[in-house]
């Protein structure tokens, strides 16, 4: 059984087709990317597999590990597994970020038949994987993403992700607008990640990221379709050449 | 009531109606609470004892600007405004008897220079903006020291843009006066307003973005000398989709004046995606300066972004001791802050001559 | 996809229960003879009968006011029983054990301790809160009383300190909200029945929070008591106020009238949970809660806060208020006012600086949903001879659907020249973009909503007690269910 499969998936927003006949298949273990020129539909891609309102599917089949996805609500594909990291993560005045890592994982958790782990252990567990990921304790206090540098956006969407532990993880263009530090924090926070059991969608513009994770697959949307899949050569294909041979 | 106010007779235009309508609202609740700071009895009389001067508002008006007295029109025109809110704008329609319609149906090449008010009470002026057209107008307060008061409409129709700056700066003018606006589908209307005062002037502003997209930008900066008695009354309806408004006002007090502004922001049931942004900032030099300010929202939709902040506050002992150390006396250290902070609420045509007139009056005041 | 992230089961009501006991209630309407027939009832001195009836000749010459943003039905005053006693008090319970068993366990169903031993949950445990509890007209239980005695701390029902205390209530009863201050405030000095004293004598930090739970059981009746509470110089007190009613199809009306004198270097920290029964859905009964608060820092360096939360009531009408008269006297308020269904709100306060380098903070979160307004008004003053002050407001909205209004009618009015007066309001809702985050990372709608809505109110919570801050927030989460998204 595969971890992910899209079959001819025609999707968009507010009735505008982006993806016209996606088809994706991803196994446990394996890293993909998934690049493309702007407006190709990457992110879409993304938001329909974690069921943003307002992105419709229109045809096509989508399974996570088996169980079709598009009557879920948000909520329960995250329990279920799927962890998308937000290009443009909104901030929640107020809620602290603590509070809100406890809420996730405490749904999480509760979805699998576990009650909530004692608070000693989670707030451990939370401060052990702050500093792996170079961010400063005091963050946790704050406001769930107020005020935080893009750097530090980033940052978080990664740390919720080892916290959280899912089996697919869709990462939309979590490399965007970070420097190099940022760069390599987040790319070694997701090479922790990876591992027999779980899979990693890659949605990137560039190439710079597949540098520091290397993927074992690279795809190349164009226009809601994939036009070219293969190894990671082809990223670097992609980074001498651009991505107009290929939509040509 | 006031003398003379049973007895004035209702032009066909404002009707026996809507002259009773506003007897009766001068009396309501909501024209107590808009007339709180101010003396509305004093005004109405002065109203009624003013004289009428019925001289067109544009003189020697652009090939693409119609004007036309009610009197001439075959039926009489709307009178679009509240009376309820605004029962003065009734009253002084009556008072001077005639109006004028005055009708832009193409881009005018130059500015439109308003007429000074007379004084006296107006006539009133419904300026119509065709659609598409893009209109500049300027209205220099001709700073008399008898009391003035004009009822201006406008209508602005879709995609047509007014630009409007007022100047009073000639400190004796006294007097009451009304622009209300009404903008259809993308209408700009951008007003800029400055103000140099020593007597009473009171001056109400009403915005009605009934458009989707429509927009009004308010930006005034307002010196209030020995004997002032500003107030500035705003209000913006937001009743289209997306429609925007930006309002920043800025008063100074300086001698023993009064200075008030109130800032209504209405954000009807329909108009989602509205975003409304106000901001009044008061500064007092003097002990004797009073300062009231009433930044208010009404909002009837959750599609919105709305922003409010208005601070009285005295110059920054910072920015002073800043300057002092740079070798200015603490006058000119306190006349350059003030300055500063009148400058920020500048805009359009009459900035610079107000800088001078701020400068000038803050010099002679001698505040330090 | 749900179709709304907020449509769930609306929750009861959860104090909505009625007790019966049997009580003594007057017939309905008010004039003179009614108002001493309260003030027989209560045994109170000559001067006591006078100060009353001086209040309600001044009543009867003034009008309701009509300023605030909420609409009503004209209330007929003379459709209200002005008092209305359990039977079994007739002559006042000696102690718990006489008082009668019946209420003793409304109490417990509300979660309110009257036993001194044991500590029960709810608002508070009863370890460390001493409780007044007001049932309809009257006070039924006092605890603690020895506890505090020793402190020198007087906390009695306002009945028993006019007996008790004449001196001290003579002497500042009306003083801060006097009979003519506004139609509410001229009624309930005419006509109230019972509330709570408070004398903190001077130095002395009172050892418990005080606390006076208001329950109205009859039908028909209004509720009008009266607090006093004076923190002599260097006193420091913490109390707290909760309310309920039972679910009754008419609306009950509220009319209480709350001083606070905090002299030298005093502080009086008020806080209310306010869960009065809002009304059904369609806006059907509820309790009308037109409150007069006001306290006056006389001394200097004196303190005042107040700490609202506001769920419940069909209208509320509440603006508590400081008087800045001490020279660096302190005012505060932070409230949270939560609005659903029909309800409305017309709330905030007002800060009157009077003397020099006096300082008030406002924090306001309005919070509507449903179909109801709420609204926001507040009045900061300086006055000349307030060199020096300051004030900072920060007033925010959240709405929750596009059926419901938010509004804010701050007035500022500036005489002193050395002032600084800071006012931000902001208006805000639940975004789609909030909602999904929290939905992607498991959290479901309904609890993610709570959680945003609970970090709107952060900033106020943090001024309550713990025990309120944990029933506040509970509070507001029952509130919230059936909002419309």
């Amino acid at each position: 059984m595969s971890l992910l499969q899209v079959d001819d998936l025609h999707a968009g927003v507010d009735g505008q087709a982006i993806l016209k006949g996606l088809t994706l298949r991803m196994d446990a273990g394996e890293v993909h990317a998934l690049m493309g020129p702007n407006g190709s539909g990457k992110s879409t891609l993304a938001n329909v597999l974690a069921g943003r309102p307002g992105y419709e599917v229109t045809s096509g089949r989508l399974s996570f590990k088996g169980r079709p996805l598009d009557q879920e609500a948000p909520e329960v594909r995250a329990q279920a597994g799927l962890f998308m990291a937000f290009q443009y993560p909104v901030e929640i005045p107020g809620v602290s970020n603590m509070e809100f890592l406890k809420a996730a994982q405490d749904s999480h958790r509760k979805a699998n038949g576990l009650g909530p782990e004692s608070p000693v252990a989670f707030m451990q567990r939370v401060r052990t994987l702050t500093e792996g990921l170079a961010l400063n304790p005091e963050f946790l206090k704050r406001g769930v993403n107020e005020g935080f540098s893009g750097g530090e956006k980033k940052r978080n969407e990664i740390l919720q992700m080892l916290l959280l532990e899912p089996t697919l993880a869709v990462l939309d263009e979590t490399d965007s607008g970070l420097d190099i530090d940022a760069m390599q924090t987040v790319a070694s926070g997701v090479n922790r990640f990876r591992s027999a059991n779980n899979g990693v969608l890659l949605i990137t513009h560039y190439q710079r990221l597949l540098n520091h994770v290397v993927p074992d697959f690279v795809h190349v949307l164009a226009d809601g379709r994939i036009v070219e899949s293969g190894g990671k050569e082809l990223a670097h294909a992609l980074e001498e050449r651009g991505y107009a041979w290929l939509t040509a | 009531m006031a003398d003379g106010l049973a007895a004035l007779p209702a032009p066909n235009w404002l009707g026996e109606a809507g002259l009773a309508r506003c007897r009766r609202a001068l009396d309501s609740r909501l024209t107590r609470e808009t007339w709180k700071y101010s003396p509305l009895r004093k005004v109405t009389q002065a109203l009624l004892d003013a004289p009428q001067t019925h001289a067109p508002p544009f003189a020697d008006a652009p090939e693409q600007v119609r004007m036309r007295r009610f009197s001439a029109l075959a039926t009489p025109p709307a009178f679009k405004v509240s009376l309820d809110r605004y029962p003065l704008a009734g009253i002084a329609g009556a008072v001077a008897g005639d109006g004028w319609l005055v009708k832009v149906v193409e881009t005018p090449d130059a500015p439109l220079r308003l007429q000074p008010a007379a004084p006296g009470v107006a006539a009133p002026v419904l300026l119509e903006v065709a659609a598409g057209c893009r209109v500049e107008i300027e209205e220099a307060g001709a700073g008399l020291s008898s009391f003035a008061a004009r009822v201006v409409l406008l209508s602005l129709a879709a995609e047509a843009e007014v630009c409007w700056s007022r100047a009073d700066l000639g400190a004796a003018a006294h007097g009451w006066s009304l622009l209300s606006a009404q903008l259809e589908r993308n209408a700009v209307l951008t007003f800029n307003h400055q103000s140099l005062a020593e007597a009473f002037q009171r001056l109400d502003l009403c915005v009605a973005l009934d458009g989707i997209g429509a927009q009004f930008n308010g930006t005034g900066a307002a010196l209030a000398g020995t004997g002032a008695h500003l107030d500035l009354q705003v209000v913006v309806e937001h009743r289209g989709p997306h429609t925007v408004s930006r309002i920043k006002q800025h008063n100074l007090a300086a001698g023993k004046a009064r200075c008030t502004f109130n800032g209504r922001i209405h954000i009807h049931p329909h108009a989602c995606g509205a975003d409304a942004d106000l901001s009044n900032r008061n500064l007092a030099l003097t002990a004797n300066a009073e300062i009231n300010t009433k930044p208010e929202l009404e909002i009837y939709n959750d599609d919105v972004r709305c922003a409010h902040g208005a601070t009285v506050g005295r110059l920054d002992d910072d920015g002073l001791f800043y300057l002092q150390s740079r070798g200015l006396t603490a006058s000119a250290a306190q006349r350059l802050l003030a300055i500063g902070f009148l400058r920020s609420g500048l805009q359009g045509p009459f900035a610079k001559q107000a800088a001078r007139a701020f400068v000038t009056q803050l010099s002679a005041a001698n505040t330090g | 996809m749900r179709e709304s992230p907020l449509d769930i089961v609306d929750q009861e009501y959860r104090a909505g229960f009625t007790t019966d006991v049997e009580a003594d209630t007057l017939p309905p309407g008010l004039d003179e003879g009614v108002v001493r027939y309260i003030s027989e009832k209560k045994r109170e001195p000559r001067w006591m009968v006078d100060w009353r009836l001086a209040a309600y000749r001044i009543w009867r010459g003034m009008a309701q006011p009509d300023w605030a943003h909420v609409h009503f039905p004209p209330i007929d005053f003379e459709a209200i029983s002005y008092y209305s006693a359990p039977k079994s008090l007739q002559d006042g319970p000696k102690s718990l054990d006489e008082v009668d068993p019946e209420l003793l366990r409304t109490y417990e169903k509300l979660g309110i301790p009257l036993h001194e031993q044991g500590a029960l949950a709810g608002v508070a445990k009863a370890g460390n809160v001493a409780v007044d509890a007001v049932f309809d007209s009257v006070s039924i239980a006092t605890t603690f009383k020895d506890k505090l005695k020793e402190a020198g701390v007087i906390f009695c029902p306002i009945s028993e300190a006019v007996q008790e205390h004449p001196d001290l209530v003579q002497k500042y009863l009306g003083s801060v909200v006097p009979q003519r201050d506004n139609f509410y405030a001229a009624l309930n000095c005419a006509v109230f029945s019972d509330g709570s004293f408070v004398y903190v004598p001077k130095g002395v930090r009172c050892p418990m929070e005080l606390s006076t739970y208001f329950r109205i059981n009859e039908r028909n009746t209004g509720q009008f008591e009266r607090t006093l509470i004076v923190a002599d110089a260097g006193a420091y007190v913490s109390y707290l106020e909760g309310c309920t009613a039972p679910m009754r199809d008419e609306n009950q009306l509220h009319a209480a009238v709350v001083e606070l004198v905090a002299l030298d270097d005093a502080e009086i920290k008020y806080s209310t949970v306010q869960n009065w029964y809002p009304g059904d859905q369609d806006g059907k009964g509820g309790i009308y809660n037109f409150v007069t608060k006001r306290g006056a820092c006389l001394g200097r360096a004196s303190k005042i806060s107040w700490t609202q939360v506001e769920t419940g009531s069909a209208i509320t009408w509440k603006y508590p208020s400081v008087v800045l008269r001490g020279a660096g006297s302190v005012g505060e308020f932070y409230s949270v006012a939560m609005t659903n269904n029909r309800q409305q709100a017309d709330t905030g306060t007002k800060m009157v600086h009077l003397g020099p380098d006096t300082r008030s903070t406002i924090i306001s979160k309005g919070i509507s949903a449903g179909r109801s307004q709420n609204s926001y008004r507040g009045l900061v003053r300086t006055s000349p001879a307030a060199r020096g002050a300051r004030n900072y407001t920060r007033c925010d909205s959240l709405l929750l659907g596009d059926t419901c209004g938010a509004h804010t009618f701050p007035y500022i009015e500036n005489k002193s020249p050395s002032a600084t007066v800071e006012h931000e309001a902001t208006t805000s809702k639940v975004s789609d973009d909030q909602l999904f985050l929290c939905q992607q990372r498991g959290i479901d709608p309904e609890k993610a909503i709570s959680m945003i809505v609970n970090g709107f109110c952060k900033d106020v919570f943090r001024e309550l007690p713990m025990e309120f801050a944990v029933e506040a927030g509970k509070l507001l989460e029952v509130s919230l269910e059936g909002a419309v998204g």
